[in-house]
C-alpha cells in the first residue's frame, strides 16, 4: 500500500511543480501580497484635516483649538467665519472635521456653566468618522479636566482619577501586525481550498479518473495524495513569510514549533474543504466558482475585514465554522500575545473538528463515485 | 470588425452560458450574499465591547466608575473577576477587549484628592476598535468623578451619514467592489476553459478576428455583470433603504461603463494564463484583492503610504467607488465627478485594446 501511495504522491508532486505559474502564485501570496498589505493597510488614522469656526476668539477658545491639534490626531487646515463657508470644503472631501466654537464659550466657562460646541464630521467614510468622533470626545474630556484642575477654588475631588490607559499587544495601535497575520491565514485558506479541488476535478474532467479507478488505488489513498503536496508546499511557504514578518517588525512571542504544528492543522481543515468541493463538482469551472463562493464568507467571518465582536450574534456563531477565524486567533495569540497551546487548544480542536467533518463527508460522497 | 460576425459569436456565447445553470446561479447569488454579509457584519462605531472589571476597592466610588463605563453604551460588562490575572488571561485569549483595574484604596485617595490610580487596558489586536475604545475609556476617566456632563459639551453631527449607519457607506462601496470581484473571474474562467479544453482551436480556425472575439466574449458577460449591478443596487436601495442623494441615472450610466471595464480586465487576464486554475488565482490577485483592500472600500486610501496610493490608482475600482459614494452619500453630480468618468473611459479603452492585442490566434 505504501508503495502505491508513494507512486501517487510522486505523480501529484510532478503535476504540481510542472506549472511555474502556480508556484509563482503560491510564493506571491505568501510574500509579495503579505508585504503589500502589511505596508499599505496600516490604517493609521492620524492628521485628520480640521477646520475651525471660532466665534469666541478668546484665550479659552484658542486653548481649545490648541488642545485639539496636540497629539497628532488633527491638523488645523482651515479657519472659517461660518459653517456655510466650510460646507463646500466638506463636500469636496477636503476636510474631515469642522469645529464651531460658540461666541459665549469663555463667558460660560468662567461662570461655571456648560458651553456647547458644534462638531461636524464628514461621514462619507464611516471608519474615519467613527474614529474622528471618538478622538473629539476624548480631547474635550481632557480639556475639561485640565480646566477644572486649573480653576482656583475648585473642589478638591476635581483632581479625579490618575488614569493609566494602556494598549496591550500592539501599543502603537497600528493595523500592520494584524494585517500581516491575516494575510498569512488568507493565503493558506485560498490555496488549501483551491489546489486540491482543482487537482481532483481535473482528473474527473480529463477522464483520467477512469484510469485511476481500474488500479488498486483506494479512495482515501487518492485523497491523501491529492492534499499532501498542498500541505507541504504551503507549510514550506510559511518560512519566507516568517522571515518577511521578522523584517517588518512583527514580533514572534510564541513558539515556532507550535506555529508549524498548528499551521498543518489549519491547512488540513482548508484542504478538507477543497476535497469536498472537488468531490461535489464535475467541471473545473464549477469547482473554481464554488471554491470562490465558499472562500468569501469564510474570509469575511474571520475578522480580517471587521472585528467579529461587532457583528450580530448569529454571524458570530457562524464565524465558528470558519477555519480562518480560528487560525487568525491562533497566529495573533502566538505572535502578538505570546500565547501557547495551553491557551490556543480550543481553536486547534475546532479546526480538527472542521476537517474531520469535511473529510468524512467528502470521502462518503466520493466513495459512491469511485 | 464585422457586426454580423460579432453578434453571431456573442449569440453562441449566450446560448452556452444559459445552459450552465450552476455558473449563472453562482454569479447572481454571490453578490446578494456579499451584500447581506457586509451590511449586517460591519459596524463602524463601537458598541458594547466586552469589558472586564477587577474591582478590589468595592466602594461606592468604584461601583460608580464601573457604572459609567457600562452606561456609556460603548462597553458591556463581561465579567468582574477578583483576580487581576484572570482578566489578563481573558485578554490574552481574546475573551474580552478591555479591562479596568481599580486597586484597593481607590475611594480613599479619591476623597483626599491626590489622584486615585486606575488602570485601563485595551487589547490592541484590532487597531481600529482599540483606538476608539481607548479614546472613549479616556474620556470617561477624565470626566470622573465630576458631572457626567462636561463643561464643554460637544454636539457632534455627522454629515452625509448622520447616524453613522454602516450600510449607507458600505452599499455604494459594494457597487464598485462586487463588479470588480466577480465579472472578471467569470470571464477569465470562460476563456481559460476554452484554452484548456482545446475548443479555442475552433476559434483560431474561424474567420473571427481578435477584436471580434474579445468583443463577442465581452457582451454576454457584461450583460451578466450589469444584472449583478442591478441586483445590488435594488437590494441596497430598496431592501436596505440606503438613501440616494444624487442622480441614480448617472450612477447606472457610469456603472455600465465600469462593467465593460471590469469584464475587459477579465479578458486581459485570460490572455495571460493557460489554465482555469491559474486564471482564478490570477483573477484573485489582480481583481478581488485590490478591489477589497486598495480601493478605499474599507481602508481609506489617504492612510496608505505614497507608493501604495499609486498602486491603488492603477485599478479602476477606486474611481468608480469614489463616484458611487459621491453620488449616493453626498449628492454630487457630473460637475464634481467628471474626472472619475474620464479616467474610467480611458482605462476601459486601454484595457480592451491591450486584451485584443495580447490575444493571438495561434496554437500553444
Amino acid at each position: 500500500m505504501l508503495g502505491r501511495l508513494a507512486g501517487l504522491l510522486a505523480k501529484e508532486f510532478a503535476q504540481f511543480l510542472r506549472d511555474p505559474v502556480m508556484l509563482f502564485i503560491v510564493l506571491f501570496l505568501y510574500t509579495a501580497e503579505l508585504v503589500m498589505c502589511t505596508l499599505a493597510l496600516g490604517f493609521d488614522v492620524q492628521n485628520l484635516k480640521l477646520g475651525v469656526i471660532d466665534h469666541d476668539r478668546s484665550a479659552a477658545s484658542r486653548a481649545l483649538v490648541q488642545e485639539l491639534t496636540t497629539g497628532g490626531n488633527f491638523v488645523l487646515t482651515d479657519q472659517f467665519s461660518s459653517l456655510q463657508q466650510a460646507r463646500g470644503r466638506l463636500q469636496r472631501g477636503a476636510l474631515d472635521v469642522v469645529v464651531e466654537i460658540p461666541p459665549d464659550l469663555s463667558a460660560r466657562l468662567a461662570a461655571g456653566r456648560q458651553a456647547s460646541l458644534g462638531v461636524v464630521v464628514d461621514g462619507s467614510n464611516g471608519n474615519v468618522a467613527a474614529r474622528a468622533r471618538a478622538y473629539v470626545i476624548e480631547i474635550l474630556a481632557r480639556f475639561a479636566q485640565a480646566r477644572a484642575v486649573a480653576r482656583p477654588g475648585a473642589p478638591s475631588t476635581s483632581a479625579g482619577v490618575r488614569s493609566e490607559v494602556r494598549v496591550w499587544y500592539n501599543p502603537d495601535l497600528t493595523n500592520t501586525r494584524f494585517m500581516a497575520l491575516s494575510m498569512l491565514a488568507q493565503a493558506g485558506l485560498m490555496l488549501g481550498v483551491v489546489l486540491p479541488a482543482a487537482a481532483i476535478v481535473r482528473e474527473k474532467q480529463g477522464g483520467t479518473i477512469e484510469q485511476l479507478r481500474v488500479t488498486p488505488i483506494r479512495a482515501h489513498e487518492l485523497f491523501i495524495a491529492k492534499v499532501t503536496p498542498t500541505i507541504i508546499i504551503c507549510t514550506g511557504a510559511v518560512f519566507p513569510a516568517l522571515l518577511i514578518m521578522t523584517l517588518m517588525g512583527v514580533p514572534m512571542r510564541g513558539d515556532v514549533t507550535t506555529l508549524l504544528a498548528l499551521t498543518v492543522v489549519y491547512l488540513l481543515s482548508a484542504v478538507s474543504l477543497g476535497t469536498f468541493v472537488g468531490t461535489i463538482t464535475e467541471t473545473l469551472q464549477q469547482a473554481m466558482l464554488l471554491g470562490f463562493f465558499s472562500l468569501f464568507p469564510l474570509l469575511f467571518l474571520s475578522g480580517t475585514m471587521a472585528p467579529i465582536e461587532s457583528m450580530p450574534g448569529w454571524l458570530q456563531t457562524a464565524s465558528l465554522a470558519s477555519p480562518q477565524r480560528h487560525y487568525v486567533d491562533i497566529v495573533s495569540g502566538l505572535f502578538l500575545k505570546g500565547a501557547g497551546l495551553a491557551e490556543l487548544w480550543p481553536h486547534a480542536l475546532a479546526l480538527v473538528g472542521i476537517s474531520t467533518t469535511m473529510f468524512l463527508g467528502g470521502w462518503l460522497l466520493f466513495r459512491r463515485q469511485w | 470588425m464585422k457586426l454580423r460576425r460579432l453578434l453571431a459569436f456573442a449569440r453562441k456565447e449566450v446560448i452556452e452560458i444559459s445552459r450552465d445553470r450552476f455558473t449563472i446561479g453562482v454569479a447572481l447569488f454571490m453578490p446578494v450574499m456579499m451584500l447581506f454579509l457586509f451590511v449586517y457584519g460591519i459596524t463602524l462605531d463601537v458598541e458594547n465591547a466586552p469589558l472586564m472589571v477587577v474591582d478590589q476597592d468595592k466602594s461606592a466610588a468604584s461601583r460608580e466608575l464601573q457604572a459609567r463605563f457600562v452606561n456609556s453604551g460603548y462597553f458591556m460588562l463581561k465579567a468582574a473577576p477578583q483576580d487581576e490575572r484572570a482578566a489578563e488571561y481573558a485578554l490574552m485569549r481574546g475573551e474580552t477587549r478591555a479591562a479596568l483595574f481599580i486597586p484597593k484604596g481607590f475611594a480613599r485617595r479619591l476623597g483626599r484628592g491626590d489622584g486615585a490610580p486606575v488602570q485601563f487596558v485595551v487589547d490592541g489586536t484590532y487597531a481600529s476598535t482599540a483606538a476608539i475604545l481607548s479614546a472613549y475609556g479616556r474620556a470617561i476617566l477624565y470626566a470622573f468623578p465630576g458631572e457626567l456632563r462636561l463643561p464643554v459639551q460637544p454636539e457632534v453631527r455627522v454629515w452625509y451619514n448622520p447616524q453613522l449607519r454602516s450600510r449607507n457607506f458600505i452599499v455604494p462601496g459594494l457597487f464598485a467592489v462586487i463588479l470588480m470581484a466577480f465579472p472578471p473571474l467569470l470571464t477569465a474562467l470562460a476563456v481559460a476553459r476554452e484554452k484548456e479544453l482545446g475548443t479555442i482551436a475552433q476559434i483560431y480556425a474561424s474567420p473571427l478576428t481578435r477584436s471580434e472575439f474579445i468583443a463577442g466574449k465581452l457582451l454576454p458577460y457584461a450583460g451578466i455583470a450589469l444584472l449583478e449591478l442591478l441586483i445590488v443596487v435594488i437590494g441596497g436601495l430598496v431592501w436596505f433603504q440606503v438613501p440616494v442623494r444624487g442622480s441614480l441615472t448617472l450612477l447606472l450610466a457610469v456603472g455600465l461603463l465600469y462593467v465593460v471595464c471590469t469584464v475587459s480586465i477579465g479578458l486581459l487576464v485570460s490572455t495571460l494564463v493557460r489554465t482555469q486554475l491559474a486564471a482564478m488565482l490570477a483573477a484573485l490577485i489582480v481583481t478581488l484583492m485590490p478591489a477589497f483592500l486598495f480601493s478605499g472600500f474599507i481602508y481609506p486610501i489617504f492612510t496608505m503610504p505614497a507608493g501604495f496610493e499609486i498602486y491603488a490608482s492603477a485599478f479602476p475600482t477606486r474611481y468608480f467607488l469614489e463616484l458611487s459614494r459621491g453620488v449616493v452619500l453626498r449628492g454630487a453630480g457630473l460637475r464634481e465627478l467628471w474626472p472619475n468618468v474620464a479616467i474610467l473611459a480611458a482605462y476601459t479603452a486601454a484595457v480592451f485594446a491591450i486584451a485584443a492585442w495580447r490575444f493571438r490566434k495561434r496554437i500553444a
